[in-house]
């Protein structure tokens, strides 16, 4: 007969015991003496609000590398401080120290007075006036955006409505295919009774939301990750570490009652966003009239969005030059984990510098609510010789000079002829990271 | 090594030593907590409750003490586990181990204690959500007192009964609720039937339709509730099975850890079944709606009873965050025009 645990030694057990014990009592006297968990903390500086909504521009950290501004849409559930949760665990940092120009936006939390707010006022309200006051700050004429999950989403959206302020699309395990059944989230929320829900609370308390997350690996999230805890509570580092992500996770806002009512019932329920049937205000949403360069970013192991529903958006764009890029992890890792970092930080800023348009407009007027679209015609240009650019070295863009040779009105053809400087390219200096070999991302 | 035959024996003593140092700690720590603790407390109640009660208020205050509140539930259910497998471990040890009967070495009751934590079940809610349904009905008696007569006999009928012992039982609970939501029917539930009292007519027939929305949200809570249950003894089946074959395999777990990561495993994957089902989005679509049902009704009597007060209503604040929000719109579109007739300039 075997004894399952023969190998056990009494002492090492008593030791286990009582080794736990400690720690529990430990991590008690250190949890005792938090009073404040530093989250988000790269250097930032408001430059436009509106309602509860706050749009920063981070403290630039290197020489620039790009010309057009990034910004950075998160999802309305959760803080967006969970992209810079730590200085050394900071995508925010990260992209800053390869020289991109970043900007991004927070939600604010939502009160019953924002109840009423719809899809179409967090997209072509609030979205549309921050890219405005991004180009604006930045003196661009388009920004770059980047969605994060649901921010994702929108800015898909945004971009097909408002194809002529974006330069670049990339979207971070943002979900635009809803039929997929591989995601307990997914199959939940179709089957719920939204309408009940948001009739009922008006602003959908975050603190509900949070119990739906938690409920779909319950073992894990509220046990499992506990006990693991206390062999890290000791180390007052460590346990901080923790606590910024528990802060994270347990930060959650209310959801705006209408905004959720539409997004659960057309986009989870109908797939309406890739059926091409969304409408958002007065208008249909077609993700066909994406046509400029995106980057789509899913995680292999995503249990919130999963792959499917995430990739189905290099099918649906018009775009000519797209790249897709599979992150080894799950769906907070994307940001948080040591690979992403490592790895896709710098594939992120790469692809972002290799379509790049070499200087900003000259003009210092305030740019238009809606730009003439004589601006849009070069910027195709740029887009069409960078489309191969993510294995190239920056260095080589000079083939950008093609650009001059598009027939453009007058207008156009300045612009043009601006973007294909190559000494602009060369000014903006090429972080020693990107002259390093890249691993190219799996397609 | 010590004699693998001994073992277990030898753990007990070291637990039971272990969680002697713990106590003594614990009154060491007490000194220097005094607030709040009671010198009649356990001391490792008290020791908890004087922590907890150290931490300090503010946001994140609070955050550290949810956690270390997390840590010690996730410890608790470590060490309830082990006292759940504890006499598998016997029956390992005096070698009386027979694969077949390994699922009659577990004790249901503890096996519910543990997932009705881990779930935050709490059937004493169902029964303080009758007597919430009672005192209803009790405040509002004097607008309909045969009708509220019964259903507070209804409710004192199910607080009366021997809901202790019931409630170690989800079965039971159940058939309870059921016959809850019968005698409600029958009851209550009638007042819909009955012709017109009055002005105040529509309050009775408001809080009836509270009631028995209550009822409704507490039967379909105990459904939901029967069938997570359920899922938890196959999810000990499951850790039974694994440690089974483990046996026959010949391996060993090499530490308590080791046990302890197979069962949340294995109780994950069971649970991941279940909420892949129609049935479980069924069942919890029903209880979440049969909620979210009595809270608008809920709202609806409120707003009835503030009627005459002057005091804002929900409804009135919804109108007034609605044009609000019609009034930002238009500011922001006046404001986008004005600027663009600026820039035209």
């Amino acid at each position: 007969m075997n004894n399952l645990f023969s190998n056990f030694d009494a002492k090492a057990a008593l030791k286990q015991l009582s080794d736990v014990n400690g720690k529990l009592m430990k991590g008690a006297e250190l949890l005792t003496d938090v009073e404040d968990i530093d989250v988000g903390t790269a250097p930032k500086q408001l430059i436009y609000e509106e309602d509860k909504l706050t749009l920063f521009h981070y403290k630039p950290e290197a020489k620039k590398a790009c010309g057009i501004p990034v910004l950075v849409v998160y999802a309305l559930v959760n803080r967006p401080y969970m992209l810079d949760i730590q200085p050394d665990r900071s995508f925010i940092r990260n992209l800053l120290n390869l020289g991109l120009d970043v900007y991004i936006i927070d939600w604010g939390y939502p009160t019953q007075s924002d109840r009423y707010l719809s899809m179409d006022d967090y997209i072509n309200g609030y979205i549309d006036n921050c890219v405005d006051a991004v180009r604006k700050h930045a003196k661009t004429d388009k920004v770059s955006l980047m969605g994060v999950c649901q921010g994702g989403t929108f800015s898909g959206i945004y971009a097909s409505l408002h194809p002529e302020k974006v330069h670049n699309l990339i979207t971070l395990v943002a979900p635009f295919d809803f039929t997929t059944d591989d995601a307990l989230l997914f199959n939940w929320s179709k089957s719920m009774d939204v309408d009940a829900l948001v009739d009922a609370y008006g602003v959908v308390p975050g603190s509900l939301m949070n119990d739906g997350f938690l409920m779909l690996m319950p073992f894990n999230l509220n046990i499992k990750k506990y006990v693991d805890m206390l062999h890290v509570m000791e180390d007052k580092e460590k346990l901080l570490n923790f606590l910024r992500m528990e802060k994270w996770i347990f930060d959650s806002p209310g959801q705006a009652g209408e905004c959720l009512r539409q997004f659960v019932n057309d986009l989870y329920k109908g797939n309406k966003l890739a059926k091409g049937t969304l409408q958002l205000g007065d208008k249909t949403v077609n993700l066909g009239d994406i046509k400029m360069p995106i980057l789509t970013i899913y995680a292999s192991a995503d249990h919130l969005v999963p792959p499917a529903a995430t990739k189905a958006l290099n099918d649906l764009v018009s775009s000519e030059d797209k790249t897709l890029y599979e992150f080894q992890g799950g769906h907070i890792g994307v940001f948080v984990g040591a690979r992403s970092q490592k790895e896709l930080a710098p594939a992120i800023a790469k692809w972002l510098v290799t379509r790049d348009v070499p200087a900003p407009i000259k003009s210092k007027e305030a740019p238009k609510k809606s730009p003439a679209p004589a601006i849009e015609k070069p910027v195709a240009a740029v887009t069409e010789v960078a489309k191969p650019a993510i294995a190239k070295p920056v260095v080589k863009k000079a083939p950008v000079a093609k650009a001059t040779t598009t027939k453009a009105s007058p207008a156009k053809a300045t612009k043009a002829k601006t973007a294909a400087k190559p000494k602009a390219v060369t000014t903006n200096a090429v972080p020693e990271v990107f002259k390093t070999t890249f691993k190219k991302p799996a397609k | 090594m010590e004699n693998p035959s001994d073992y277990l024996d030898g753990w007990m003593k070291i637990q039971q030593q272990a969680i002697n140092a713990l106590r003594d700690q614990a009154l060491q720590v007490q000194s220097l907590y005094q607030n709040g603790a009671t010198a009649s407390d356990n001391p490792f109640t008290s020791w908890s409750k004087s922590v907890l009660e150290a931490f300090p208020f503010g946001a994140d205050g609070n955050l550290a003490k949810d956690t270390f509140s997390k840590t010690q539930f996730g410890t608790e259910a470590m060490q309830k586990l082990y006292e759940l497998w504890q006499p598998l471990l016997n029956a390992i040890r005096d070698k009386s181990i027979d694969p077949a009967n390994y699922g009659n070495l577990t004790d249901p009751t503890k096996i519910k204690q543990l997932f009705d934590k881990l779930f935050n079940f709490d059937f004493d809610a169902i029964a303080q959500l009758q007597n919430q349904t009672k005192q209803i009905t009790d405040l509002y008696e004097q607008f309909g007192k045969p009708w509220a007569d019964v259903a507070k006999t209804q409710s004192a009928n199910f607080l009366n009964g021997d809901y202790s012992q019931n409630s170690l039982q989800p079965e039971a609970i159940f058939t309870q609720m059921k016959a809850s939501m019968a005698m409600f029917e029958k009851s209550t539930g009638r007042i819909f039937s009955v012709p017109a009292l009055g002005k105040d007519r529509e309050k009775i027939e408001q809080i009836s339709k509270y009631a028995k929305a209550l009822s409704t949200f507490s039967s379909k809570q105990a459904e939901y509730y029967q069938l997570m249950q359920a899922t938890g003894y196959e999810g000990t089946q499951a850790v039974i099975k694994a440690v089974a074959a483990k046996v026959g395999a010949g391996e060993k777990f090499e530490k308590f850890d080791d046990f302890f990561a197979l069962w949340i495993d294995s109780n994950e994957k069971t649970f991941n079944k279940l909420f892949q089902t129609k049935e479980f989005s069924e069942k919890r679509n029903a209880m979440t709606d049969a909620g979210f049902t009595a809270r608008k009704m809920y709202n609806e009597i409120i707003e009835g009873q503030l009627f005459d007060l002057p005091i804002a209503r929900r409804s009135e604040m919804d109108e007034v965050y609605k044009l609000v929000y019609d009034l930002r719109k238009k500011v922001k579109s006046l404001e986008s025009q004005v600027q663009e007739l600026k820039t035209q300039r």
